[in-house]
């Protein structure tokens, strides 16, 4: 935690009484990817235009490079800014979109073209260079948006929510293409997204927001094998909800214990006539499964509940109807205000 | 599209061929009988004795001094209105305040109420009774110059402008111009740049009805020019010629209606060709 590049600390923004940012304090190392992760509604947008000056805070302190930039407008902060919808500028075509904050800043012809040429050639649409906007696919004006927004080689790359309005087959492998061209141009960057996945993938640092406040700051390892709220864990992976109840062998709880998360790698399923040294498990019945290659996930009902389990797409399959042993081998347990992992008695 | 296409299979298939035949002739009885033959008829009186009299009643001194003072008047309002309806439209589209939408509806006031009643009010406020004219006399001189008639049409025509550009201000949005200020264009750089191109053929098509209603406007104009070859406008010089009832003067009205009726063309020609084009931009941009 040396080199902080971006921080933000005790920040407050609030809309007509509307709390919209809490107490945001949170520090990004020079040359990470961080990404803002939370529901839709949860404030991500209004830090980012915070950070970017384009909304003021209430109070609190925005830095980048150790200097509190508070007071210096927009124009001045030197970061690359790409919007949700991208905001590319309809009626100019994408030589001019990108060379646009290079006309602003007076750069030379020249130059101008030069760098253009550059950056178009990076995100591969040099063909592309006299079509419109409304002429392009979506990752292409995503590429678009991302050129334009560092032509003039900010320090800072924020981006709203940058694969929303991608088609989802395409949008793993925008993903990919994203985090290297960050990497490659080495620009401290800050994305927002709902889409946990799209967070794990992307991220070193994951900051998760809820209800304008943070829940939790950590890599995406910490964030999935150890979160600090129920929240988080039910945001980061999913995770089947169930009462405490006294049916799942192995475990005893408490009377505080308000909820049982289990996520489906921890469910162990085994035919009957296999482990025969298992102690803790209940029976279950195979209600349907559904094969997708790697894997396949089997839904079972269990003592009246329904639990998903995943099987190797590989192994001999179960089928639809037989009865199995279910072993859970380790889940969180949620209380008022605090969440706990617990092992089975079994495999501690 | 398609769905009118699919509309109209529909209502055919259920033999409903009688009825679309009826409604077309009705709409072309109409338009005909309301529109086309008056118009027709004008133009046909303006023609009739050749056109060496139509000229020499385009150069009687009266029309010519008429011509003028409409293409002036309807100069100064269109500037006037331009300026003052991008202005409006701006405040309204980009900013929130309290009142947006008494300022919104008010803005329809000259499209709802007659324009004599507020000529007169103009009379009551700026002529030589009016309460607030000695602040004003030494600019509007109001009873009976040029400038009541210009204040009148600037009032008739102000919401053309911005009634045009508030629905394609709204449409685009403010994400354009955000973008551009955080990439460091200033204000003046943000307008002509970005807002100005998005919004020109809406302009021009609210700048060809404006210009369209000044060239023809009566009531307002009449209520407060009284003078003939000073203050007189095309249309109240053309009523005017039309009074006397003289067959001379008769025929000279129908030369100064045609010579309206020509520039009117000329204008509906401009806003139709505004017009496609918003229109073929619309649908490129729905070919996303
Ligand atoms: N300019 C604004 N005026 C009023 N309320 C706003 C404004 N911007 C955001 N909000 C409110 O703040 C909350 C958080 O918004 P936002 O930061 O856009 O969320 P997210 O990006 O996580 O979806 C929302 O409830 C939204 O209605
Ligand atoms: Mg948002």
């Amino acid at each position: 935690m040396s080199d902080i590049y971006i921080k933000m600390q005790e920040v407050d923004k609030a809309f007509h009484g509307f709390l919209a940012s809490q107490n945001i304090t949170f520090g990004i190392e020079k040359g990470h990817i961080a990404a803002l992760l939370g529901p839709s509604g949860s404030g991500k947008t209004t830090i980012l235009r915070m950070i970017a000056g384009l909304t003021q805070p209430d109070c609190g302190q925005v830095c980048i490079a150790g200097k509190c930039i508070n007071h210096v407008p927009a124009n001045k902060r030197d970061i690359g800014f790409v919007f949700q919808n991208y905001s590319l500028f309809r009626h100019m075509n994408i030589f001019d979109n990108v060379a646009f904050g290079l006309k602003v800043k007076k750069k030379k012809k020249v130059e101008i073209n030069r760098r253009v040429t550059e950056l178009l050639e990076l995100v591969g649409l040099s063909n592309l260079r006299e079509c419109y906007p409304y002429q392009l696919s979506g990752g292409q004006r995503q590429r678009v948006a991302f050129a334009r927004a560092v032509a003039t080689n900010p320090q800072v790359l924020l981006l709203d929510e940058p694969f929303a309005a991608i088609d989802r087959q395409i949008r793993k492998e925008l993903r990919v293409w994203l985090r290297d061209m960050i990497k490659k141009l080495g620009i401290t960057s800050i994305f927002v997204t709902h889409d946990q996945e799209e967070a794990m993938e992307l991220a070193d640092d994951i900051i998760v927001i809820n209800q304008g406040k943070i829940e939790q700051i950590g890599t995406p390892f910490q964030l999935y094998t150890n979160p600090k709220s129920v929240f988080v864990a039910n945001f980061i992976g999913d995770a089947m909800k169930f009462e405490p109840e006294e049916w799942l062998a192995g475990f005893a709880f408490d009377k505080q214990v308000e909820q049982v998360l289990i996520r489906t790698e921890n469910v162990y399923v085994f035919r009957m006539d296999e482990k025969p040294e298992l102690k803790y498990y209940n029976i279950g019945i195979i209600n349907s499964v559904s094969y997708y290659g790697s894997y396949s996930e089997l839904y079972i009902s269990c003592q009246g509940k329904s639990i998903i389990a995943r099987q190797a797409g590989s192994a001999e399959q179960l089928c639809v109807g037989e009865e199995v042993k279910v072993h859970i081998r380790e889940l969180f347990v949620c209380f008022k205000n605090d969440i706990e992992k617990m092992v089975n008695r079994e495999d501690v | 599209m398609a769905g009118n296409e699919e509309l109209g299979n529909i209502v055919r298939k259920k033999h409903f061929d009688a009825g679309r035949a009826l409604l077309i002739c009705i709409s072309v009885l109409f338009i005909g009988s309301m529109l086309v033959l008056p118009l027709g008829t004008v133009i046909y009186n303006a023609l009739r004795n050749g056109w060496k009299v139509l000229f020499s009643a385009w150069r009687a001194p009266y029309t010519i001094s008429a011509l003028k003072v409409t293409l002036y008047v309807a100069l100064v309002s269109l500037c006037v209105n331009t300026v003052f309806g991008i202005a409006a439209a701006w405040c309204l589209t980009k900013y929130d305040f309290r009142g947006k939408q008494i300022l919104l509806s008010m803005i329809d006031i000259p499209l709802s109420c007659s324009p004599v009643i507020v000529a007169l009010g103009y009379i009551m406020m700026f002529g030589r009774m009016g309460w607030a004219a000695p602040m004003v006399d030494w600019i509007i001189q109001l009873p009976y110059s040029i400038n009541g008639v210009i204040l009148a049409t600037i009032f008739v025509t102000f919401p053309f402008v911005v009634r045009e550009i508030v629905p394609v201000l709204n449409a685009i949005g403010r994400e354009e111009e955000t973008a551009a200020a955080q990439m460091g264009a200033g204000g003046a750089a943000i307008f002509l740049k970005i807002t100005m191109p998005n919004m020109k053929w809406a302009l021009l098509s609210g700048m060809s009805m404006c210009t369209a209603r000044a060239l023809g406007e009566f009531g307002a104009v009449f209520a407060l020019a009284r003078s003939r070859g000073e203050t007189f406008t095309l249309p109240l010089e053309v009523d005017a010629l039309y009074m006397t009832g003289r067959k001379d003067s008769v025929a000279m009205a129908f030369a100064a209606a045609f010579l309206l009726i020509l520039l009117d063309v000329t204008i509906l020609a401009v806003k139709n060709i505004a017009e496609y084009i918003t229109k073929k931009k619309k649908v490129d941009e729905a070919f996303e």
